[in-house]
């Protein structure tokens, strides 16, 4: 079985969702650490705050609080479990939809707060 | 016959998009300072971009991929924001200068000085990209944009001597002003290779969905598109060699650009000028908005295209609102748009490594490319030319602004 | 530290943190940057297996495919050892401090493009 790099087959690389939209990248991976077990992977994180964390921890928690503005349950980066995330390598699929997801959080902010007042744009 | 049209239509915006401010200044600064002699950085600057577009084209089509996103994938977040960064920052200088350009184009047409048409311009600009789609903006103001053949009447009219024009394509040595002419080579080069051109070619590639079938078409895009728009500079030149330096006239200032039409061409030549610059500039002034948006939306991974509508992809449309927002104050304080394109141009050519380095590694890499990986040849022109001016630029940008020659 | 119902403690860790710290060995002596984590599938879990440290290991990452530039060998016969760590002999405890238990003389190391 092929073996995985996890930075160059994984990290930073572009997710599309199950309806074939560019749905972020790989913005961080969260790996669980049990005593006396190899590491696994658990997560892969994607957003602005993970991101952001990886310049600066100040940055990150200032863009977290941004996004705690955003709505309800916000604040914290989004987690997708490995196991809906196939294809590694360069074409990376999410088995999921991600229109409801909190990747198109800032999208739908936009549309809503910025966009829908810019007459002609519906 | 649905890719023959598509090769022709490419071939035609390619040739309209080519001429912008950039290479109209930096053309005519050549001609009348050195005559033919800077005709070699023309041919140089168009044989790099040549490979480029076609490099870009092929990474598309194959990798069904763009460049700024393989790039992050394969560099990782933080490499991946020094090209980033710096292409933005030159780009908007560029993009600056071609909002300038729009500007002079009306303040010839209509008198009224510059900067106060700089936020129409933007606006204007600003409206195409919203409102309009990707054909309409590709194919519309390019096609616009074959106005630019005027400069080839113009300067067959003008009567060249064809063979010192043509032992001009071999770089000499300057006999006076090297740091002057050093400087107006990288400009010209810079003006031809610019990184946001090829990012566009690449996601117009993608836009289109090409695939490995189009490698062909591709390559003829490429090549006549680029090489006639190559041409078209050095008819500029050209001009500007018969206009300016028997008479010992440097370019200084924008309000001598029409005379490179007004001259063989009178009254006539003179809206002639005018429209061209205007059209050619809003072209460049589009291409390059989306351009940077593309690059911003393509390394954060959110959707991106033209043909979305703006409620669809936000944070894309956003983007080159804010884009052009950055870059049209540069031109509402009244700096110079002839100085200012002058140096953007250069600086480009000092920044190309940055950006044509990483992107060399991933015409070489086989999991995008397969068997379509660049040949050493390609390889070995781009790396060198692109050093090259970088070199060059560096030394001699600080000798054009504090004066050294 | 969050405890699990099975009772297993789970601790967790930001891979995109860790590439690019540098790491020591038991002794404190210095054997590089950490640039490339590989892994395997194990049923339904994707399972870590070893650690590549050094500035060949992050060459490597980006010359995999794009090997055939004569500039990049080039660049790879001077980027030095890559040292392979594997999961058991890497410390993370403290996950800004990664440290491998066993000196560095006992590591897996190999020139690339020797």
């Amino acid at each position: 079985m092929r073996k995985i790099h996890l930075v160059r087959d994984l990290l930073d690389n572009q997710l599309r969702d199950a309806g074939g939209q560019n749905a972020g990248r790989v913005d961080g991976i969260v790996l669980e650490l049990r005593e006396g077990e190899p590491p696994r992977v658990g997560y892969a994180e994607v957003g602005p705050i993970t991101l952001a964390r990886r310049l600066n921890h100040r940055l990150g928690d200032w863009v977290a609080r941004l996004d705690r503005r955003l709505g309800e349950d916000r604040g914290a980066p989004f987690r997708v479990p490995i196991s809906r995330i196939s294809g590694f390598g360069t074409d990376l699929r999410l088995d999921l939809h991600a229109d409801g997801t909190p990747i198109f959080a800032v999208e739908r902010w936009l549309r809503t707060h910025v966009v829908r007042h810019i007459p002609g744009s519906e | 016959m649905k890719k023959l049209l598509q090769v022709g239509l490419g071939i035609v915006t390619s040739v309209g998009g080519f001429l912008e401010i950039g290479s109209i200044a930096t053309a005519a600064e050549a001609g009348a300072a050195f005559r033919y002699q800077l005709l070699w950085a023309v041919l140089l600057g168009t044989i790099c971009i040549l490979l480029l577009v076609e490099m870009s084209g092929r990474f598309a089509a194959v990798a069904q991929h763009t460049i700024p996103d393989a790039m992050r994938a394969r560099f990782g977040f933080h490499f991946f924001l020094v090209p980033l960064v710096l292409v933005l920052l030159v780009s908007l200088l560029v993009l600056a200068s071609e909002i300038g350009g729009i500007c002079i184009a009306l303040e010839l047409m209509t008198g009224i000085h510059f900067p106060w048409w700089a936020v129409p311009a933007a606006l204007a600009s600003w409206a195409l990209l919203w409102y309009g789609t990707f054909g309409l903006i590709e194919n519309g103001v390019s096609l616009l944009g074959l106005l630019a053949v005027v400069f080839v009447v113009a300067a067959v009219k003008l009567g060249p001597d064809y063979h010192s024009a043509a032992s001009a394509l071999v770089p000499t040595l300057p006999r006076s002003q090297p740091s002057r002419y050093w400087f107006l080579a990288v400009s010209i080069i810079g003006a031809s290779v610019s990184p946001s051109l090829f990012y566009f070619y690449g996601s117009g590639a993608i836009e289109e969905k090409w695939d490995a079938s189009y490698l062909g078409a591709n390559r003829a895009i490429a090549t006549l598109g680029m090489g006639f728009g190559g041409f078209l500079s050095m008819a500029v030149l050209v001009a500007a060699a018969l206009v300016f330096a028997p008479r010992s006239i440097q370019v200084e200032q924008y309000q001598q650009l029409p005379q490179l039409l007004t001259t063989p061409l009178g009254r006539w030549g003179f809206w002639l000028f005018a429209v061209t610059l205007l059209i050619t500039c809003l072209g460049a002034t589009l291409e390059i908005s989306l351009a940077l948006a593309y690059q911003v939306a393509q390394g954060f991974g959110w959707n991106w295209g033209e043909d979305h509508r703006p409620g669809g992809d936000a944070r894309f449309s956003l983007t080159f609102s804010l884009v052009l927002l950055a870059a049209m104050p540069l031109m509402l304080v009244g700096i110079d748009p002839l100085k200012l394109t002058m140096l953007s141009m250069a600086l480009t050519s000092a920044s190309l490594p940055v950006a044509i380095l990483p992107f060399l590694v991933l015409m070489n890499d086989r999991e995008y490319l397969g068997e379509h990986t660049n040949r050493h040849a390609g390889n070995i022109a781009v790396l060198l030319i692109s050093v090259l001016a970088s070199v060059l630029a560096i030394v001699s940008i600080p000798l054009e602004i504090f004066g050294g020659s | 530290m969050i405890a699990r119902p099975d009772g297993a403690r789970v601790r967790e860790l930001h891979l995109e943190s860790m590439v690019g710290k540098p790491v020591c060995d038991a002794h404190g002596v210095r054997v590089g940057r950490l640039e490339e984590v590989l892994a395997e599938r194990q049923g339904i879990d994707i399972v870590v297996l070893e650690y590549h440290l050094g500035p060949a290991a992050a060459l490597e990452r980006i010359i995999d495919f794009a090997g055939g530039l004569p500039l990049l060998r080039a660049l790879r016969r001077f980027s030095g050892q890559r040292y392979t760590v594997g999961w058991r002999e890497m410390d993370l405890s403290i996950p800004d401090r990664p440290r491998t238990t066993v000196p560095k003389a006992q590591l897996e190391h190999f020139r690339p493009g020797a």
